[in-house]
Protein backbone atom coordinates (compact mmCIF):
# COMPACT_ATOMS: atom_id res chain seq x y z
CA UNK A 1 0.00 0.00 0.00
CA UNK A 2 1.46 3.40 -0.54
CA UNK A 3 1.32 5.61 2.37
CA UNK A 4 1.26 8.61 0.53
CA UNK A 5 -1.48 7.59 -1.82
CA UNK A 6 -3.59 6.62 0.88
CA UNK A 7 -2.64 10.04 3.21
CA UNK A 8 -4.46 11.75 0.38
CA UNK A 9 -7.45 9.34 0.49
CA UNK A 10 -7.42 9.99 4.31
CA UNK A 11 -11.20 11.73 5.52
CA UNK A 12 -10.83 13.58 9.08
CA UNK A 13 -14.26 14.54 10.38
CA UNK A 14 -14.58 16.39 13.87
CA UNK A 15 -16.10 13.15 15.05
CA UNK A 16 -12.53 11.75 14.83
CA UNK A 17 -10.52 14.64 16.57
CA UNK A 18 -13.30 14.47 19.54
CA UNK A 19 -12.44 10.71 19.94
CA UNK A 20 -8.64 11.80 20.01
CA UNK A 21 -9.44 14.91 22.61
CA UNK A 22 -11.23 12.20 24.90
CA UNK A 23 -8.81 9.63 24.25
CA UNK A 24 -6.15 12.13 25.94
CA UNK A 25 -8.68 13.38 28.65
CA UNK A 26 -8.88 9.76 29.80
CA UNK A 27 -5.29 9.05 29.86
CA UNK A 28 -4.35 12.13 31.27
CA UNK A 29 -6.50 11.84 34.02
CA UNK A 30 -4.93 8.63 35.29
CA UNK A 31 -1.45 9.99 34.15
CA UNK A 32 0.97 10.85 37.34
CA UNK A 33 3.70 12.16 34.93
CA UNK A 34 3.69 14.39 31.62
CA UNK A 35 2.55 12.83 28.66
CA UNK A 36 5.48 13.97 25.92
CA UNK A 37 3.59 13.36 22.40
CA UNK A 38 5.82 12.39 19.87
CA UNK A 39 6.35 14.31 16.69
CA UNK A 40 5.35 13.01 13.43
CA UNK A 41 6.02 14.56 9.77
CA UNK A 42 2.61 14.15 8.04
CA UNK A 43 2.44 15.43 4.58
CA UNK A 44 1.48 19.55 4.87
CA UNK A 45 -2.11 18.10 3.13
CA UNK A 46 -3.08 15.77 5.59
CA UNK A 47 -1.86 18.25 8.40
CA UNK A 48 -3.83 20.76 7.12
CA UNK A 49 -6.95 18.46 7.15
CA UNK A 50 -6.46 17.33 11.03
CA UNK A 51 -6.01 20.98 12.12
CA UNK A 52 -9.09 22.31 10.13
CA UNK A 53 -10.84 19.02 11.89
CA UNK A 54 -9.34 20.56 15.32
CA UNK A 55 -10.79 23.76 14.50
CA UNK A 56 -14.26 22.85 14.46
CA UNK A 57 -16.96 24.23 17.26
CA UNK A 58 -17.61 20.89 18.75
CA UNK A 59 -13.99 20.30 19.00
CA UNK A 60 -12.70 23.38 20.60
CA UNK A 61 -15.51 22.80 22.85
CA UNK A 62 -14.28 19.70 23.84
CA UNK A 63 -10.58 20.78 24.01
CA UNK A 64 -11.70 23.61 26.36
CA UNK A 65 -13.51 21.13 28.62
CA UNK A 66 -10.81 19.06 29.16
CA UNK A 67 -8.82 22.20 28.96
CA UNK A 68 -7.05 21.94 32.34
CA UNK A 69 -6.68 18.74 32.92
CA UNK A 70 -4.72 18.72 29.29
CA UNK A 71 -2.88 21.51 30.03
CA UNK A 72 -1.40 20.37 33.27
CA UNK A 73 -0.65 16.09 31.81
CA UNK A 74 0.86 16.83 28.51
CA UNK A 75 3.76 18.97 27.72
CA UNK A 76 7.46 18.67 27.32
CA UNK A 77 10.00 16.65 29.48
CA UNK A 78 9.09 16.80 32.74
CA UNK A 79 7.28 20.41 32.44
CA UNK A 80 3.45 20.78 31.54
CA UNK A 81 2.25 23.17 29.14
CA UNK A 82 0.73 25.45 32.06
CA UNK A 83 3.88 25.01 33.76
CA UNK A 84 6.07 26.53 30.61
CA UNK A 85 3.70 29.44 30.39
CA UNK A 86 2.33 29.94 34.05
CA UNK A 87 6.10 29.91 35.51
CA UNK A 88 6.95 33.66 34.74
CA UNK A 89 6.60 35.99 37.54
CA UNK A 90 5.41 38.75 35.73
CA UNK A 91 2.37 37.82 34.46
CA UNK A 92 -0.91 39.35 35.92
CA UNK A 93 -2.37 36.58 36.96
CA UNK A 94 -5.90 36.74 38.82
CA UNK A 95 -5.88 33.47 40.69
CA UNK A 96 -9.60 34.05 41.76
CA UNK A 97 -10.54 34.62 37.81
CA UNK A 98 -11.53 31.41 36.26
CA UNK A 99 -8.70 30.27 33.80
CA UNK A 100 -10.88 29.88 30.56
CA UNK A 101 -13.94 32.76 30.51
CA UNK A 102 -17.40 32.18 28.67
CA UNK A 103 -20.68 31.74 28.64
CA UNK A 104 -20.91 28.35 28.24
CA UNK A 105 -19.69 27.50 30.96
CA UNK A 106 -21.44 26.71 33.81
CA UNK A 107 -20.35 26.83 37.73
CA UNK A 108 -21.12 22.92 38.24
CA UNK A 109 -19.09 19.93 37.82
CA UNK A 110 -15.63 21.46 37.71
CA UNK A 111 -12.77 19.67 36.88
CA UNK A 112 -10.02 20.27 39.72
CA UNK A 113 -6.42 19.98 38.84
CA UNK A 114 -3.93 20.54 41.50
CA UNK A 115 -2.23 23.98 40.57
CA UNK A 116 -4.03 25.45 38.36
CA UNK A 117 -7.59 27.82 38.66
CA UNK A 118 -10.74 25.50 37.97
CA UNK A 119 -12.29 25.11 34.88
CA UNK A 120 -15.69 24.55 34.69
CA UNK A 121 -17.44 22.13 32.38
CA UNK A 122 -18.98 23.49 29.27
CA UNK A 123 -22.98 23.52 29.66
CA UNK A 124 -23.39 20.90 26.87
CA UNK A 125 -20.73 18.75 29.18
CA UNK A 126 -21.82 15.44 28.30
CA UNK A 127 -20.56 15.28 24.48
CA UNK A 128 -17.59 18.01 24.94
CA UNK A 129 -15.74 16.89 27.78
CA UNK A 130 -17.16 13.72 28.89
CA UNK A 131 -13.85 12.00 29.80
CA UNK A 132 -12.71 15.00 31.51
CA UNK A 133 -15.88 14.83 33.60
CA UNK A 134 -17.43 11.57 33.75
CA UNK A 135 -15.05 9.00 32.74
CA UNK A 136 -13.81 7.03 29.39
CA UNK A 137 -16.46 5.45 26.78
CA UNK A 138 -13.82 3.54 25.67
CA UNK A 139 -14.03 0.01 24.53
CA UNK A 140 -11.31 -2.26 24.85
CA UNK B 1 -38.10 -0.49 27.42
CA UNK B 2 -39.70 2.66 27.60
CA UNK B 3 -41.98 4.16 25.47
CA UNK B 4 -41.10 7.90 24.81
CA UNK B 5 -44.89 9.01 25.99
CA UNK B 6 -43.99 7.67 29.34
CA UNK B 7 -40.70 8.84 29.72
CA UNK B 8 -42.11 12.43 28.94
CA UNK B 9 -45.00 12.04 31.75
CA UNK B 10 -42.70 10.70 34.32
CA UNK B 11 -40.57 13.12 34.01
CA UNK B 12 -43.26 15.67 34.47
CA UNK B 13 -42.60 14.98 38.07
CA UNK B 14 -39.37 13.03 38.25
CA UNK B 15 -36.77 14.89 39.90
CA UNK B 16 -33.16 13.72 39.47
CA UNK B 17 -30.80 12.92 42.58
CA UNK B 18 -27.62 11.33 40.63
CA UNK B 19 -25.80 12.37 37.08
CA UNK B 20 -27.06 9.29 35.52
CA UNK B 21 -30.55 10.34 35.69
CA UNK B 22 -30.20 13.04 33.00
CA UNK B 23 -29.07 9.45 30.42
CA UNK B 24 -31.96 7.37 29.16
CA UNK B 25 -31.44 4.96 27.05
CA UNK B 26 -33.57 2.79 24.74
CA UNK B 27 -36.45 4.55 24.31
CA UNK B 28 -39.05 3.55 21.99
CA UNK B 29 -40.64 6.43 19.94
CA UNK B 30 -44.36 6.25 19.96
CA UNK B 31 -45.65 9.72 19.46
CA UNK B 32 -45.42 12.56 17.44
CA UNK B 33 -44.94 14.96 20.42
CA UNK B 34 -42.00 16.33 19.77
CA UNK B 35 -41.53 18.26 23.23
CA UNK B 36 -38.29 17.17 25.36
CA UNK B 37 -39.08 15.42 28.14
CA UNK B 38 -37.16 17.30 31.32
CA UNK B 39 -34.36 16.83 33.22
CA UNK B 40 -32.40 14.75 30.10
CA UNK B 41 -29.58 16.07 28.15
CA UNK B 42 -28.94 12.43 26.45
CA UNK B 43 -31.40 10.31 25.06
CA UNK B 44 -31.02 6.95 23.60
CA UNK B 45 -34.00 6.72 20.88
CA UNK B 46 -34.51 3.27 19.50
CA UNK B 47 -34.42 2.91 15.83
CA UNK B 48 -37.00 2.28 13.30
CA UNK B 49 -36.72 2.22 9.53
CA UNK B 50 -38.49 1.42 6.67
CA UNK B 51 -36.83 0.28 3.34
CA UNK B 52 -33.52 0.92 5.19
CA UNK B 53 -34.30 4.59 6.29
CA UNK B 54 -35.13 5.93 9.96
CA UNK B 55 -39.15 6.88 10.18
CA UNK B 56 -39.79 10.47 10.08
CA UNK B 57 -40.98 10.07 13.18
CA UNK B 58 -37.57 9.08 14.80
CA UNK B 59 -36.22 11.64 12.87
CA UNK B 60 -38.69 14.27 13.75
CA UNK B 61 -37.93 13.75 17.57
CA UNK B 62 -34.55 13.19 17.07
CA UNK B 63 -33.71 16.55 15.54
CA UNK B 64 -36.41 18.29 17.73
CA UNK B 65 -34.26 17.25 20.42
CA UNK B 66 -31.06 18.09 19.05
CA UNK B 67 -32.56 21.68 18.81
CA UNK B 68 -33.60 21.42 22.42
CA UNK B 69 -29.87 21.37 23.33
CA UNK B 70 -30.46 17.38 24.29
CA UNK B 71 -27.45 14.58 22.82
CA UNK B 72 -29.70 12.22 20.70
CA UNK B 73 -27.85 8.50 20.08
CA UNK B 74 -29.95 6.19 17.82
CA UNK B 75 -29.60 3.16 18.76
CA UNK B 76 -30.48 0.30 16.63
CA UNK B 77 -31.28 -2.95 17.81
CA UNK B 78 -29.45 -6.06 15.13
CA UNK B 79 -32.52 -6.77 13.69
CA UNK B 80 -33.77 -3.12 12.45
CA UNK B 81 -32.17 -3.03 8.86
CA UNK B 82 -29.73 -0.10 8.33
CA UNK B 83 -29.66 0.74 4.68
CA UNK B 84 -27.30 1.58 2.86
CA UNK B 85 -24.27 2.66 6.06
CA UNK B 86 -23.20 5.78 3.81
CA UNK B 87 -26.34 6.97 3.80
CA UNK B 88 -27.07 6.63 7.54
CA UNK B 89 -23.87 7.77 8.18
CA UNK B 90 -24.70 10.71 5.91
CA UNK B 91 -27.93 10.94 7.84
CA UNK B 92 -26.44 11.32 11.46
CA UNK B 93 -23.60 13.85 10.22
CA UNK B 94 -26.50 15.89 9.09
CA UNK B 95 -29.05 16.10 11.83
CA UNK B 96 -25.43 15.87 14.74
CA UNK B 97 -26.93 12.79 16.15
CA UNK B 98 -24.98 9.80 17.12
CA UNK B 99 -25.44 6.56 16.32
CA UNK B 100 -25.47 2.70 18.51
CA UNK B 101 -25.19 -0.66 16.50
CA UNK B 102 -26.30 -2.82 18.93
CA UNK B 103 -25.54 -6.16 18.98
CA UNK B 104 -27.87 -9.24 18.92
CA UNK B 105 -29.58 -10.32 22.11
CA UNK B 106 -28.52 -13.76 20.86
CA UNK B 107 -25.80 -14.69 19.80
CA UNK B 108 -24.91 -17.22 17.63
CA UNK B 109 -22.37 -17.92 15.10
CA UNK B 110 -24.64 -16.41 12.53
CA UNK B 111 -25.71 -14.01 14.18
CA UNK B 112 -22.15 -12.82 15.28
CA UNK B 113 -21.32 -12.86 11.96
CA UNK B 114 -23.84 -10.53 10.51
CA UNK B 115 -23.40 -8.24 13.16
CA UNK B 116 -19.18 -8.36 12.35
CA UNK B 117 -19.92 -7.51 8.80
CA UNK B 118 -22.62 -4.63 9.70
CA UNK B 119 -19.86 -3.01 11.84
CA UNK B 120 -17.27 -3.49 9.45
CA UNK B 121 -19.53 -1.44 6.79
CA UNK B 122 -20.46 1.32 9.46
CA UNK B 123 -16.82 1.45 10.20
CA UNK B 124 -15.78 2.28 6.83
CA UNK B 125 -18.84 4.84 6.18
CA UNK B 126 -17.49 6.26 9.46
CA UNK B 127 -14.34 6.79 8.48
CA UNK B 128 -15.53 8.58 5.03
CA UNK B 129 -17.69 10.62 6.42
CA UNK B 130 -16.72 13.94 6.58
CA UNK B 131 -19.18 16.20 8.37
CA UNK B 132 -19.70 13.67 10.98
CA UNK B 133 -19.30 15.53 14.45
CA UNK B 134 -20.82 12.70 16.83
CA UNK B 135 -20.05 9.34 18.03
CA UNK B 136 -20.91 6.00 16.47
CA UNK B 137 -21.01 3.43 19.13
CA UNK B 138 -18.87 0.88 19.10
CA UNK B 139 -16.81 2.05 16.96
CA UNK B 140 -15.78 5.12 18.10
CA UNK B 141 -15.16 3.72 21.39
CA UNK B 142 -13.00 1.42 19.66
CA UNK B 143 -11.53 4.12 17.97
CA UNK B 144 -10.61 5.65 20.98
CA UNK B 145 -8.99 2.57 22.56
CA UNK B 146 -6.79 2.51 19.48
CA UNK B 147 -5.49 6.42 20.17
CA UNK B 148 -5.08 5.56 23.72
CA UNK B 149 -2.96 2.69 22.52
CA UNK B 150 -0.71 5.08 21.01
CA UNK B 151 -0.92 7.66 23.53
CA UNK B 152 0.20 5.04 26.40
CA UNK B 153 1.06 1.51 25.56
CA UNK B 154 1.19 0.24 29.02
CA UNK B 155 -1.86 1.76 30.11
CA UNK B 156 -3.61 1.15 27.34
CA UNK B 157 -2.84 -3.24 28.31
CA UNK B 158 -4.98 -2.26 31.59
CA UNK B 159 -7.71 -0.38 30.31
CA UNK B 160 -10.69 -0.85 31.34
CA UNK B 161 -14.33 0.38 30.15
CA UNK B 162 -15.70 2.44 32.93
CA UNK B 163 -19.00 3.68 30.99
CA UNK B 164 -22.42 2.57 32.11
CA UNK B 165 -23.70 2.22 28.33
CA UNK B 166 -20.74 0.88 26.93
CA UNK B 167 -20.58 -1.97 29.84
CA UNK B 168 -23.98 -3.00 29.50
CA UNK B 169 -24.52 -2.76 25.99
CA UNK B 170 -21.47 -3.97 24.28
CA UNK B 171 -18.52 -5.37 26.96
CA UNK B 172 -21.41 -7.64 29.00
CA UNK B 173 -23.20 -8.53 26.21
CA UNK B 174 -20.89 -10.77 24.40
CA UNK B 175 -17.76 -12.59 25.50
CA UNK B 176 -14.56 -11.20 25.44
CA UNK B 177 -13.56 -13.74 22.90
CA UNK B 178 -16.63 -12.87 20.75
CA UNK B 179 -15.48 -9.56 21.52
CA UNK B 180 -11.62 -9.73 20.67
CA UNK B 181 -13.02 -10.68 17.62
CA UNK B 182 -15.13 -7.99 16.56
CA UNK B 183 -12.97 -5.68 17.54
CA UNK B 184 -9.99 -7.25 15.68
CA UNK B 185 -12.52 -6.84 12.38
CA UNK B 186 -13.00 -3.27 13.22
CA UNK B 187 -9.35 -2.40 13.57
CA UNK B 188 -8.14 -4.35 10.71
CA UNK B 189 -10.80 -1.58 8.76
CA UNK B 190 -9.49 1.55 10.99
CA UNK B 191 -5.75 0.77 10.23
CA UNK B 192 -6.29 -0.24 6.14
CA UNK B 193 -7.91 3.08 5.99
CA UNK B 194 -4.50 4.61 7.14
CA UNK B 195 -1.91 2.58 5.06
CA UNK B 196 -1.95 0.13 8.04
CA UNK B 197 -0.67 0.05 11.81
CA UNK B 198 2.04 2.34 10.97
CA UNK B 199 -0.33 4.74 9.06
CA UNK B 200 -2.63 4.86 11.72
CA UNK B 201 -0.04 5.51 14.23
CA UNK B 202 1.41 8.43 12.58
CA UNK B 203 -2.16 10.15 11.94
CA UNK B 204 -3.48 9.33 15.57
CA UNK B 205 0.01 11.40 16.77
CA UNK B 206 -0.74 13.99 14.27
CA UNK B 207 -3.98 14.45 15.66
CA UNK B 208 -3.32 14.63 19.16
CA UNK B 209 -0.31 16.88 18.60
CA UNK B 210 -2.39 19.02 16.44
CA UNK B 211 -4.82 19.15 19.99
CA UNK B 212 -2.02 19.97 22.48
CA UNK B 213 -1.09 22.55 19.91
CA UNK B 214 -4.82 23.89 20.24
CA UNK B 215 -4.28 23.81 23.90
CA UNK B 216 -1.14 25.47 23.82
CA UNK B 217 -2.80 28.01 21.86
CA UNK B 218 -5.18 28.58 24.03
CA UNK B 219 -2.77 28.88 26.81
CA UNK B 220 -0.42 31.04 25.27
CA UNK B 221 -3.37 33.65 24.00
CA UNK B 222 -4.49 33.31 27.89
CA UNK B 223 -0.96 34.35 29.37
CA UNK B 224 -1.08 37.98 26.53
CA UNK B 225 -4.22 38.70 27.49
CA UNK B 226 -3.07 38.53 31.54
CA UNK B 227 -0.11 40.28 30.36
CA UNK B 228 -2.60 43.33 29.04
CA UNK B 229 -4.51 43.12 32.20
CA UNK B 230 -2.96 46.11 33.83
CA UNK B 231 -4.79 47.74 36.57
CA UNK B 232 -5.49 51.43 36.28
CA UNK B 233 -3.15 54.05 38.25
CA UNK B 234 -3.55 54.42 41.81
CA UNK B 235 -2.60 52.51 45.40
CA UNK B 236 -2.88 49.42 46.45
CA UNK B 237 -2.13 46.92 48.84
CA UNK B 238 0.90 44.50 47.78
CA UNK B 239 1.63 41.32 49.68
CA UNK B 240 5.55 41.09 50.23
CA UNK B 241 6.31 37.42 49.46
CA UNK B 242 9.81 37.27 51.61
CA UNK B 243 8.54 38.23 54.79
CA UNK B 244 4.76 38.09 54.46
CA UNK B 245 4.28 42.01 54.90
CA UNK B 246 1.46 43.98 53.61
CA UNK B 247 2.78 47.27 51.56
CA UNK B 248 1.35 50.10 50.28
CA UNK B 249 2.66 50.73 46.56
CA UNK B 250 1.42 53.23 44.20
CA UNK B 251 1.00 52.08 40.38
CA UNK B 252 1.72 54.88 37.85
CA UNK B 253 -0.97 53.06 35.75
CA UNK B 254 1.83 52.18 33.07
CA UNK B 255 4.81 50.04 34.61
CA UNK B 256 6.08 51.39 37.96
CA UNK B 257 5.35 50.73 41.32
CA UNK B 258 6.28 52.81 43.78
CA UNK B 259 6.55 50.08 46.85
CA UNK B 260 6.75 51.09 50.15
CA UNK B 261 9.87 49.98 51.82
CA UNK B 262 9.72 48.60 55.75
CA UNK B 263 12.04 52.06 56.24
CA UNK B 264 8.60 54.58 55.02
CA UNK B 265 10.67 55.02 52.22
CA UNK B 266 9.06 54.34 48.64
CA UNK B 267 10.98 52.60 46.08
CA UNK B 268 10.19 52.39 42.40
CA UNK B 269 10.12 48.57 40.58
CA UNK B 270 9.14 47.71 37.37
CA UNK B 271 6.04 45.77 36.99
CA UNK B 272 8.03 42.40 36.36
CA UNK B 273 10.14 43.13 39.50
CA UNK B 274 7.18 44.42 41.65
CA UNK B 275 5.41 40.96 40.68
CA UNK B 276 8.52 38.68 40.99
CA UNK B 277 8.35 39.66 45.01
CA UNK B 278 4.97 41.04 45.66
CA UNK B 279 0.67 39.71 45.07
CA UNK B 280 -1.26 42.53 44.50
CA UNK B 281 -4.01 42.31 47.11
CA UNK B 282 -6.74 44.76 46.88
CA UNK B 283 -6.77 49.18 45.59
CA UNK B 284 -7.12 50.75 48.51
CA UNK B 285 -7.70 55.01 49.20
CA UNK B 286 -4.15 57.10 48.71
CA UNK B 287 -3.18 57.20 52.32
CA UNK B 288 -2.54 60.89 54.04
CA UNK B 289 1.07 59.74 54.97
CA UNK B 290 3.81 57.00 54.69
CA UNK B 291 3.72 54.21 56.81
CA UNK B 292 5.72 51.29 57.84
CA UNK B 293 5.35 47.76 56.69
CA UNK B 294 2.23 45.43 58.36
CA UNK B 295 2.33 42.02 59.33
CA UNK B 296 -0.18 39.89 57.58
CA UNK B 297 -3.03 39.93 59.97
CA UNK B 298 -2.18 43.21 60.91
CA UNK B 299 -5.81 45.51 61.78
CA UNK B 300 -4.43 47.74 59.39
CA UNK B 301 -4.12 45.33 56.77
CA UNK B 302 -6.47 45.09 53.94
CA UNK B 303 -10.12 43.52 54.51
CA UNK B 304 -10.49 40.05 55.31
CA UNK B 305 -10.89 38.67 51.85
CA UNK B 306 -9.20 40.22 49.79
CA UNK B 307 -8.73 39.62 45.58
CA UNK B 308 -5.32 38.37 45.16
CA UNK B 309 -3.02 38.60 41.78
CA UNK B 310 0.10 38.00 40.83
CA UNK B 311 1.63 41.56 40.26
Amino acid sequence: MNPAKTASLVVVSASMALVATHAMASVAKDSDRIINLAKVELSPELQARIDAAVAKKDVKQAVAGAFSILSTKFGSGSESLTSKYFSGNDILLASTLPLVKSDDFTGSGAVGVPGVPNVTCYSNCHSACHSACHGSRGWR
Amino acid sequence: MTTLSQLIKDRETFEPSHEEDYFVFGIEVDTDDVTPPRNVREIGLIAQTEDGELTNEVLDVTISYILAGIDVLVEFPAEVEIGDPRHLMATAASVNASLSLLPPKELTDESFETYCQRLEAVTAAYLKQLTMTKFVMPVTNYLQYCYTEVLDAELARSFVPEDGYVLSRFHESMTIEQSDRLKARVRKVIVDNFGGEEGFREFALGMMGSVADAVESSLSELVEERRQEVPPAGWYWLFRKGDGLFSMSRFDGVSTWHVEQPDGSMQAFDTTEAGRDHVLVEPVSPPSTGAPGREAGDASSPSDSPEVAEV
